[in-house]
């Protein structure tokens, strides 16, 4: 009993000397020079292959102008900008918030003599002449194409179409920046390799049948200024059965689909939160020889600039619209996918994607390109 | 002591943020090199293409894999390091031609390993999934179609690295399922790695020599032989790397579909680490 009567009042004591001790710990640290707080910022970002951008340190408080930063972006570099001793606050100008937008990992017992120390020190980040696997991409993964290099793995209920109902897809592959640098105007440019396997897996079969393997195998050159990034790729695709599938169906008829092809496609974020693109193709060989060329897209994603779970999870939503000539140029191929991204906290390219999606158009896997689909469903999708 | 746990609530959410500031955990680390993927294993999980001539035809393996750390979690001493991942790959062979390649076989793999790490000991247990499957080109060529091919168990490595230049690991599989035969395996191998040799300013060159042999069930226990040496090229403020190789691989086929059959060829590759 009479531990008992001693032991709460020694936890709280214990508590409250913990709370005090630490801003008293922190105070008694001298103030930072400003210019070794931009030097070090400067460093950190260089590391983010924001090249060319400027770090201006005001007392504790950093105002990075880093180029074609999108918010997850901005809230990575800033988490490792305070991670620097002496560095409070963080901004991107001309936007007035602090960065991260999310409170937590933010610090908050930064002692009063340090704030108030003044001096305005600015650092740039040197012009990169070339960087090799720069660590994030120029042109941002397009969330709703459903023939996107990435790991992916969805859960599909088929409404029409095929003699499908669920279904299980699989991507394995990716888009990786190889090299990379500063354009003299203020741009960067990207050059890296892409290579996925879609396939696709029949769940209502007893050992889950393969039904298809497509191949894709691409050259991205990409090139950003701020908000507009631009990609050019040279690819090539090659579609495929299961052999499963063939096994049950050995009177299918197989198409010997394969092409090579050269996109541009044109991305420009309206908003931090808002991004809209668009596009053409044209295959540059192809076998049949009589599949027509052309293909238009365009799409609209929506990222919230907040990130809620301790700025782990952040809402997207995304649409994605394609033409093809081989299908003919009035149908309209409609993707929609809605859910949240789960990123790295330090690394925003690095991040999963929980997305349910729905589809309806022309069926994008090669060996079926003639028939009509529609599906929902729930897909994992992961960045490196 | 309804107010004593109050009071220890209270402490523990003083103490959390100084908790933190050491990071016990981390959630998506960057997947690096707890636990190395065996270079010389031909089914490590990983980025890679080799072209080889193989019974006169040019052929070329395409491996795009990756391995994501989830979760890792250092001992209050961080002498001990846990990590949890995810990892998925499809291997995939073709014959090559000109503008026209033969889809011959694509092997997918999925792994949950869990990852301890001690100093230079680590261990990799796997809960796995392979399967097999023949491509339609190469159905259509010779007629054959196949069969099933998958087996699910559970897969433990260790490694050790007594310098930083050297490194041995062995392990093992269990099976809980296997279609058409069994097909455990024991393996064991050993990696080199020199020290840089300067040949790119920024960029470290090491080269290395990696021996990987593996003994399957499936094969009557006959030992794979798979031998790699080349660069490795690297950055100094990055862990991304790549490596330039050539080796030799001697044994039973490492594709599922193929496993009866003998293979004998000497390649050249190219594989991205990130």
């Amino acid at each position: 009993m009479l531990r008992r009567r001693f032991l709460i009042p020694l936890c709280l004591c214990l508590c409250l000397c913990l709370c005090l001790a630490r801003p008293a710990a922190a105070a008694a640290a001298a103030a930072p020079d400003p210019s070794f707080l931009a030097g070090y910022a400067a460093a950190v970002l260089e590391e983010y292959s924001a090249g060319a951008s400027t770090v201006t340190v005001t007392g504790t408080t950093a105002a990075v102008t880093a180029r074609g930063l999108s918010v997850p972006e901005k809230e990575a570099v800033s988490r490792a900008l305070l991670r620097v001793p002496g560095l409070t606050a963080v901004f991107f100008p001309p936007d007035p918030r602090a960065y991260p937008l999310n409170d937590y990992g933010r610090r908050r017992w930064e002692p009063a003599e340090v704030r108030a120390s003044s001096g305005v020190v600015t650092a740039v980040t040197p012009r990169s002449g070339r960087t090799a696997f720069p660590k994030r991409p120029l042109f941002e993964p397009l969330l709703a194409d459903p023939r996107e290099p990435q790991f992916a793995g969805r859960l599909l209920f088929y409404r029409k179409g095929v003699a499908l109902n669920r279904v299980w897809a699989a991507d394995f592959g990716g888009t990786v920046p190889m090299i990379g640098g500063d354009l003299k105007n203020g741009g960067q440019w990207q050059f890296g390799v892409q290579g996925t396997v879609f396939t696709l897996w029949n769940l209502d079969t007893v050992s889950d049948d393969q039904v298809l393997a497509d191949f894709l195998v691409g050259l991205p050159f990409t090139w950003r200024w701020e908000r507009l990034s631009i990609m050019a790729q040279l690819y090539h695709i090659s579609a495929h059965l299961g052999d499963e599938f063939l096994l049950e169906n050995p009177n299918v008829a197989r198409v010997n689909l394969a092409y090579e092809a050269v996109d541009t496609k044109i991305s420009y974020a309206v908003t931090d939160a808002l991004r809209v693109y668009g596009g053409a193709g044209r295959m540059i060989r192809r076998d049949p020889t009589d599949t027509k060329p052309g293909s238009l897209q365009a799409g609209v994603e929506y990222l919230h600039p907040r990130a809620y779970w301790r700025g782990l999870l952040r809402p997207v939503a995304a649409l994605d619209l394609e033409k093809h000539e081989m299908s003919g140029w009035p149908s309209t191929d409609v993707s929609l996918r809605l859910g949240a991204q789960i990123e790295n906290r330090t690394r925003a390219s690095r991040r999963v994607l929980l997305l349910w999606e729905y589809y309806k158009g022309k069926d994008f896997n090669g060996q079926f390109f003639t028939r009509s689909i529609e599906y929902t469903g729930f897909g994992l999708h992961i960045y490196f | 002591m309804t107010r004593a746990a109050i009071a220890l609530w209270l402490l523990a959410t003083a103490a959390a943020p100084a908790a933190a500031e050491h990071l016990p955990y981390a959630v998506f680390p960057d997947s690096s090199a707890l636990f190395a993927a065996p270079i010389a294993d031909p089914r490590h999980i990983g980025l890679s293409a080799a072209y080889y001539r193989m019974s006169g035809k040019d052929t070329a393996d395409v491996a795009l894999g990756y391995s994501w750390a989830v979760s890792r979690w250092y001992s209050r001493s961080s002498y001990w390091i846990y990590e949890w991942s995810i990892a998925g790959m499809a291997y995939s062979r073709f014959l090559i031609s000109g503008s026209i390649n033969s889809f011959e076989t694509v092997d997918f793999d999925a792994e949950l390993p869990v990852v301890i790490r001690h100093d230079g000991v680590s261990a990799r247990l796997s809960l796995f999934h392979q399967s097999s499957h023949l491509g339609d080109d190469y159905i259509r060529a010779t007629g054959d179609q196949g069969f099933r091919y998958s087996m699910e168990g559970l897969q433990a490595q260790a490694s050790f690295e007594p310098a930083g230049w050297a490194r041995v690991y062995g392990g093992g599989t269990y099976l809980l399922h296997s279609l058409p035969v069994p097909s455990r395996v024991v393996q064991c191998g050993f990696e080199l790695t020199g020290p840089d040799f300067k040949f790119l300013r920024g960029s470290p060159a090491r080269l290395f020599l990696a021996q990987d042999l593996q003994s399957h069930e499936n094969a009557r226990w006959n030992v794979n032989s798979h031998t790699l040496a080349g660069v490795d090229l690297g950055l100094k403020k990055s862990r991304h790397h790549m490596r330039f190789y050539g080796g030799h691989f001697e044994g039973h086929s490492p594709f599922g579909q193929f496993f009866r059959r003998r293979e004998r060829y000497s390649e050249i590759g190219i594989s991205l680490h990130l």
